[in-house]
């Protein structure tokens, strides 16, 4: 291995001269403030210039080129130089026999450091002869979780060099398992599920390319079953229980992202999830950035999603690439219009969601195959209230409103998305709202004023809102929530 | 032989281009076995009523209906040539 492509001595040097750079672009920008207000004074008053950038120059807060340079570019160069420094310490590392991965080696991070490297490797194997004592084995993960987690891209690939695939996956087995050994009231172990995702995700977003696959390995939890969800149960054969649905995991084709961030680019795939998918859609609408915030594709391919845990606990759920996919090669679940994002959001909620208490469709309830409470599925997602999904989508708590047109409008005028669900019969519908009214579904609000509401189906824009007048809505629709974006940075 | 399950709650998405059509299961009863979807196509939902024989076109196939269930659990099996 050799560094071609990086002379450190002439990186240093372009990072002085930055450094210097910035420092001068003081005088620069009070010269020509200087210019220009000299001008001015001989136009009698009328500006110099009607160029924008350089009428920032002037008065007492200039701002923009180029006075924004001089904390700028000494940022740059202290970036320069941090990256030359973990180089440095890579080039030593390798002398000594341990191997970098290329990509990781121009990293703006502390230096790699082999002892705490060691010290995890050290403390990973150690687990197996782990004597947890009558307090279970939480707080000696999350000291090797702790040791783990603190460690830069470049230790993680170290790390994983020396690592064996039979200690990593008895790790991931072991802060995955929260059972309890029944005979101490202190016994406590495994890692809560947002912790060990938040911990599972910091390595997956970390990992290098050739370690992520041991990664994703080590933690197979990330990964969310899809085999207890309808449309698969739908495809197995009720003798044999062979899968015949030609649903399996794989990297579906399209961006992340096209054209922006709309809630028409989300559609409600082949999952029962409506009451999720609805809160998504709905808090899309009224804050687009949000989205954009909240998802992003890390260095090695990898994407994470922010969203909430069930305590409140701000979350980055990172996953590989792969998602459930029908036979045809698209996502089994939501999906965009050609993008892909709410996939993502989706299998990020489906690993962090930890409100199933059950639940079935019509016909189902008690029958076990169904009705059964999951964590870290597609089938945890299937059948649930609306209540249930904005605080993880928004990290806030929703309200619940009365069945009244007017707090719905009050609602949403003050900004909060709202959603609300279908009741269950359509018989009594009126004639013009039935061909579009679908019962036990949830719709999201994207419009309401005095005399009518429109109701858009999570379903996608492949269907027409509904327009309500305030009875209507009133006699056909209950549990509005609104969903409180105020606090979500 | 294209089987497809019709489950409440889900949008099922057939076929491309100008013959896309989504379909949804809106309502079904066991005695006499029948059940009411919505075709929608442009944005526009229609229903049809379904009974077990009952030939339908959907997204430039023909589908047959096999299957009819408000118990244990609703449904309703499509079968198309293809």
């Amino acid at each position: 291995m050799s560094y071609t492509g990086f002379d450190v001595e002439r990186l240093r040097t372009f990072a002085v001269h930055l450094r210097r750079t910035g420092s001068s672009v003081g005088d620069l920008r009070r010269d020509v403030a200087a210019v220009l207000d000299d001008a001015e004074r001989a136009l009698r008053g009328r500006p110099a210039t009607s160029s924008p950038a350089l009428r920032r120059t002037q008065g007492f807060l200039p701002w923009g080129l180029p006075s924004s340079l001089a904390w700028s570019l000494p940022e740059v160069a202290g970036s320069i130089e941090r990256r030359c420094d973990h180089l440095e310490a890579c080039r030593v590392l390798f002398e000594d026999g341990h191997h970098v991965h290329a990509h990781l080696a121009f990293e703006d991070a502390p230096p790699p450091d082999a002892t705490t490297v060691q010290d995890a490797l050290d403390a990973l194997r150690g687990l197996a002869d782990l004597d947890a004592g009558i307090n279970g084995n939480r707080d000696d993960l999350r000291r090797i979780a702790d040791l783990l987690a603190g460690l830069t891209a470049a230790e993680l690939d170290l790390f994983l060099d020396d690592a064996s695939a039979d200690d990593l996956r008895a790790f991931g087995d072991a802060v995955a398992d929260t059972s309890d050994s029944g005979w101490s009231p202190f016994d406590h172990n495994g890692l809560p599920v947002g912790e060990r995702i938040a911990l599972a995700s910091t390595l997956l977003s970390l990992a290098g390319p050739t370690h992520l696959d041991d990664v994703a390995s080590a933690f197979p939890w990330m990964t969310p079953g899809f085999d207890t969800t309808d449309v698969f149960l739908d495809g197995a054969n009720p003798q044999t229980g062979e899968d015949a649905s030609g649903i399996t995991y794989g990297v579906p084709e399209g961006p992340l992202f096209a054209d922006g961030v709309s809630s028409t680019d989300v559609y409600q795939g082949r999952l029962g999830d409506c009451w999720f998918i609805a809160s998504l859609a709905a808090s899309t609408q009224m804050d687009p950035d949000l989205i954009a915030r909240n998802i992003r594709e890390n260095p090695n391919g990898t994407i994470s999603v922010r969203l909430w845990d069930r305590d409140g606990t701000e979350r980055w759920v990172t996953m590989t690439r792969e998602l459930p996919l029908a036979d045809d090669g698209t996502p089994l679940g939501a999906h965009g219009d050609g993008e892909l994002w709410p996939a993502y959001y989706e299998k990020a909620f489906a690993l962090l969601y930890e409100g199933d208490k059950g639940g079935a469709p019509d016909g189902k309830d008690g029958d076990p195959l169904y009705d059964r409470s999951e964590q870290g599925t597609y089938g945890a997602l299937e059948w649930d209230w609306t209540e249930k999904a904005p605080p993880y989508v928004s990290g806030n708590e929703s309200r619940g409103l009365d069945v009244s047109f007017e707090d719905v409008q009050s609602a949403f005028d003050s900004g909060s998305p709202v959603i609300v669900a279908s009741s269950d019969d359509k018989d009594d519908v009126p004639e013009h709202l039935q061909a579009g009214y679908f019962g036990r579904h949830v719709y999201y609000v994207t419009e309401i004023t005095d005399d009518h509401v429109l109701l858009a189906n999570p379903w996608g824009d492949d269907y027409e809102p509904l327009r309500l007048t305030p009875a209507e809505f009133e006699a056909h629709f209950d549990s509005p929530q609104a969903i409180d974006l105020g606090g979500t940075p | 032989m294209t089987r497809l399950t019709v489950r409440p709650g889900i949008p099922y998405r057939l076929g491309e281009g100008d013959a896309a059509v989504a379909l949804a299961l809106k309502e079904v009863s066991d005695d006499p076995p029948v059940a009411t979807v919505g075709v929608v196509r442009n944005r526009r939902t229609v229903e049809h009523e379904l009974r077990l024989g009952d030939h339908v076109e959907l997204a430039g196939l023909a589908w047959t209906v096999v299957r009819v269930e408000a118990s244990p659990r609703p449904r309703v099996d499509l079968e198309a040539a293809t």
